[in-house]
């Protein structure tokens, strides 16, 4: 009789073990800290790698017990969007927040900066010899600055032809490509920033009829613009210099591809070039908990380690103070220490009057 | 006594073991067949020797389902299920169709631009060898008579609606991409209708024109780069000369062929994806696909042409600098394709023939009816962008083993398209099948003169095999005698001859199409071809 109750207790255990491994195994491999919970979000796409890093995902899992599922949308599109379901959103910028907040502002349990990126240019070599030459670019120990971006947005309001400016094999005028603003956040940051620079100073709501016909006419002669920042990188990265010689999006999207993409980084880094505005603005990256396990989620972002490998993999500066980003532990020619000249974005209300102006027909 | 009585405790733990395995094996199985179906441009279709070799390397089931890369836009659109990954020929037609952001990890797989092939010796009496070549001069061509052009529906694959864009751009003029308003300019309109007249043969699928080329002679083809060196090889190889590649400056655009998962929560899907996408990406196949002739879509990637492949006495330019000409809005892209179909495309004439013969009784001429009525009804057609033009001309001729019923409808006439369906919905089959007199009867419907104006074809759908009438033979030396370019497509549905319908797909340089299980479906497919 005892043996048969050791037996049944064996069973039992065994039993328990089984189902315990194959739980665990099911989720990350290891130990788990309690029952791990599927998160819902919605994210901008381009911290969907930074979200699928497998290192990401253990100190998730293992630490908070948390795994995320998440939606991509741009930031604009998520604050707008509905989010019923939703444990957090994490758009790429402050004004998107702002969006959020206006409509919901009482879903809002936290919201916290946790990484920064600014909006840069990316480039190729033979690009930057003729701006450098154009007078548009200054190098500073290695580092590519746009000196005077309203003789670029110029080039590109006048329809100045790549030939002319001195890119030989270029087909067409002078462009830079970005996202559709009224969809995806580094349009609409880029739109910010050109219409700051084409007004000289932070753009006032009094000043916007003085800006924007050059504004849209920059826009207009996009054609159709990608609704994510992410696909954008890749057509800039795949399809090269012809089809896309200069682009606005984020520095941390290329410091990420060059991490990851060591084999193909090999063959690109000498060719591809970063031009940083001056100024420029911030890309902040406000991670939006709405449920309670969202704001655990917070406090997991806010992680040393998590903080490390999102500057290390995936190039986003830190949003905590006393975090330092080092570029020696990035691949990546010409990159600065510090963004020091940075320019506040328009207000919300005057952006909606810039975006109202690009889509009119 | 206590060890037999331990035996049973043993038994369950076993037992209760093998059942905790069986359902970890069935848990495994069930989320992880490693299958993948992926909706592919037709482009794709030449890649099936590198999916062959990674199922076999990799022990998968990964398949291309081939649809023109416009329709895949749709596809997403309306409803994307039923299959795990999107390969188009082109990211801006998932950016278009991809409205509730399903598609993931989209990544390109190779990168080859839409081009211009031209018979050599015509290329050279044009003057357009050793030098840049801009869409005027292709007008320019078509317009004295010199250069008729075969090109895909730009309305279903991404090379004809590239083409097409560029065309309208390039008459534009200017570095701005094409606005709405630009649509409305009835010169622009007037310069690119006169273009499309060029086109002599149209086609659902780039790798068909391909095939086209090869069984007969044409002077030339709007297609990738790839399909044209592909093209090129086949023709060198059965001694015959190859085509002078050629590189519109003002109107080339990009295939950047991505590969993108649709998200669905299969873990094992998505793993499988993965491994897929970063096997088509690795070097050693990137090194394949550029032997086939396409560039490497991948950021950094070595690209070193062989010059056997990439044989630059054919005029490819592996080392061109590819600058394509910015696409418009996803608004104008939709107006544009409506205008195409609406309005500037070459108009067609089209016989469709009809099965009324007793054995399409009950379900299949239901059938039949259902997909005619798609054609017919102005809504439906609109819907699948297949509503007349106002010069098309449509014919329909129900045959048994004689002439049942005829009937025509020109231009957009709603009245009598919804006549001619009610009046085949009042035509009961009947008698036997003569098909090959069927189809000599249609090919004398098209007026001399009338290949200038019109893209002409005879559309066949049957269920039989024709046992009266002409035979095979006999329409093979009539086709001979007719000395004229039309083709004779069919779609085959019920227990139709397959080597009847071959025979004359090759006498008249066409196709079959395989109606048995979709058969609205394949009648919009046999659309892009006329």
């Amino acid at each position: 009789m005892k043996s048969r109750i050791v037996g049944i207790l064996l069973l039992v255990a065994m039993i328990a073990g089984a189902v315990w491994y194959k739980f665990s195994r099911g989720q990350t491999g290891s130990i788990a800290v309690g029952p791990v919970r599927t998160i819902q979000g919605v994210v901008g796409g381009e911290k969907t790698s930074f979200l699928e890093d497998s290192l990401v995902r253990q100190i998730l899992a293992e630490r908070y017990g948390i795994a995320i599922q998440y939606t991509k949308a741009g930031s604009i599109e998520m604050a707008r969007g509905p989010v019923q379901g939703m444990d957090f959103i994490w758009p790429s910028s402050q004004t998107a927040l702002e969006v959020f907040r206006e409509r919901n502002a009482a879903a809002i349990l936290r919201s916290e900066v946790v990484f920064n990126s600014p909006l840069v240019l990316y480039s190729w070599d033979s690009v930057a010899a003729a701006m450098e030459k154009q007078g548009i670019l200054r190098g500073k120990d290695g580092v590519w600055f746009v000196k005077d971006f309203q003789k670029l947005a110029d080039m590109v309001v006048s329809g100045r032809k790549w030939k002319e400016i001195g890119v030989a094999g270029l087909f067409g005028k002078v462009n830079i490509v970005t996202t559709d603003p009224a969809l995806s956040n580094s349009g609409y940051m880029f739109a910010g920033l050109v219409a700051n620079v084409l007004n000289g100073d932070v753009l006032s709501d009094s000043e916007v009829d003085t800006v924007v016909p050059r504004v849209r006419r920059l826009f207009r002669s996009l054609g159709y613009m990608e609704r994510s920042s992410s696909d954008l990188f890749q057509q800039y990265m795949n399809t090269g210099i012809g089809a896309k010689p200069l682009v606005a999006g984020y520095e941390s999207q290329m410091l990420e591809f060059a991490v990851l993409n060591t084999q193909a980084w090999a063959g690109l880094r000498k060719r591809v070039r970063i031009f940083y505005p001056e100024p420029t603005v911030w890309s902040a990256h406000p991670l939006v908990a709405l449920t309670p396990v969202g704001k655990e989620l917070v406090t997991a972002m806010l992680d040393p380690e998590i903080q490390k490998l999102a500057w290390e993999r995936h190039g986003f500066r830190s949003g905590v103070a006393g975090i330092v980003n080092d570029p020696a532990s990035i691949p990546v020619d010409g990159l600065p220490s510090q963004i020091q000249q940075v320019v506040p974005m328009p207000s919300a209300r005057t952006m909606d009057r810039i975006l109202a102006a690009i889509s009119a027909p | 006594m206590n060890r037999v009585r331990s035996r049973p405790a043993f038994a369950y733990l076993f037992g209760a073991l093998a059942l905790l395995l069986a359902s970890c094996n069935e848990s495994v199985s069930r989320s992880g067949t490693r299958s993948l179906q992926i909706l592919s441009g037709s482009e794709n279709e030449s890649l099936q020797p590198l999916l062959d070799e990674f199922n076999s390397t990799h022990g998968a089931q990964v398949k291309l389902v081939s649809r023109g890369s416009v329709e895949i836009m749709r596809f997403l659109q309306d409803d994307s299920t039923g299959y795990d990954a999107v390969w188009p020929a082109n990211s801006i037609w998932i950016s278009l169709g991809d409205r509730s952001n399903r598609v993931k990890f989209l990544q390109p797989v190779a990168i080859t631009p839409v081009v211009l092939g031209v018979r050599d010796s015509l290329a050279r009496s044009l003057g357009w060898v050793g030098r840049e070549l801009k869409t005027a001069q292709i007008a320019q061509a078509v317009r004295t008579g010199k250069l008729r052009f075969a090109m895909t529906s730009a309305t279903q694959s991404n090379s004809g609606a590239a083409a097409f864009l560029g065309f309208l751009q390039a008459f534009k003029g200017g570095d701005d991409p094409l606005q709405v308003a630009d649509l409305e300019n009835k010169q622009l309109r007037e310069q690119v209708r006169e273009i499309l007249k060029g086109v002599n043969r149209t086609s659902g699928s780039s790798g068909w024109l391909k095939d086209l080329f090869l069984a007969s002679q044409y002077d030339a083809m709007v297609n990738y780069e790839s399909v044209l060196l592909e093209t090129n090889r086949a023709l060198v190889a059965t001694g015959r000369k190859p085509l002078r590649i050629l590189y519109p400056e003002d109107g080339l655009s990009l295939s950047d062929s991505p590969l993108g998962f649709l998200a669905s929560g299969d873990s094992a899907k998505q793993n499988l994806f993965l491994e897929f996408q970063a096997w088509m990406r690795s070097a050693p196949v990137q090194a394949k696909l550029s032997a086939s002739g396409r560039r490497p879509g991948v950021a950094g990637a070595v690209f070193s042409p062989d010059p056997a492949v990439w044989d630059t006495s054919w005029g490819v330019q592996p080392g061109r600098i590819l600058s394509p000409f910015p696409f418009p809005s996803s608004e104008v892209i939709r107006q544009a394709l409506d205008l195409y179909q609406t309005e500037l495309r070459k108009p067609s004439h089209t016989v469709f023939c009809l099965d009324f013969s007793g054995s399409m009784g009950g379900d299949r001429i239901q059938e039949l009816r259902r997909a005619m009525r798609i054609l017919l009804t102005p809504t439906e057609a609109r819907r699948n962008l297949l509503q007349p033009a106002s010069e098309d001309t449509l014919d329909f001729l129900a045959f048994s083993n004689r002439i049942l019923w005829k009937g025509r409808a020109v231009g957009r006439d709603t009245a009598a398209l919804l006549a001619i369906a009610d009046s085949l919905d009042r035509l009961e089959p009947t008698g036997g099948t003569a098909i090959h007199s069927a189809a000599q009867q249609a090919l004398h419907l098209f007026g001399a003169g009338g290949a200038q104006t019109h893209v002409q074809a005879v559309v066949l759908l049957t269920d039989g095999m024709s046992n009266e009438g002409l035979g095979a033979p006999e329409f093979q030396s009539f086709y001979q005698e007719f000395h004229r370019d039309i083709p004779v497509f069919s779609i085959r549905f019920g227990e139709a001859s397959q080597s009847q319908l071959d025979d004359i797909a090759a006498t008249t340089s066409s196709r079959v199409f395989d109606g048995t299980k979709d058969l609205a479906r394949s009648f919009r497919q046999v659309r892009g071809y006329n």
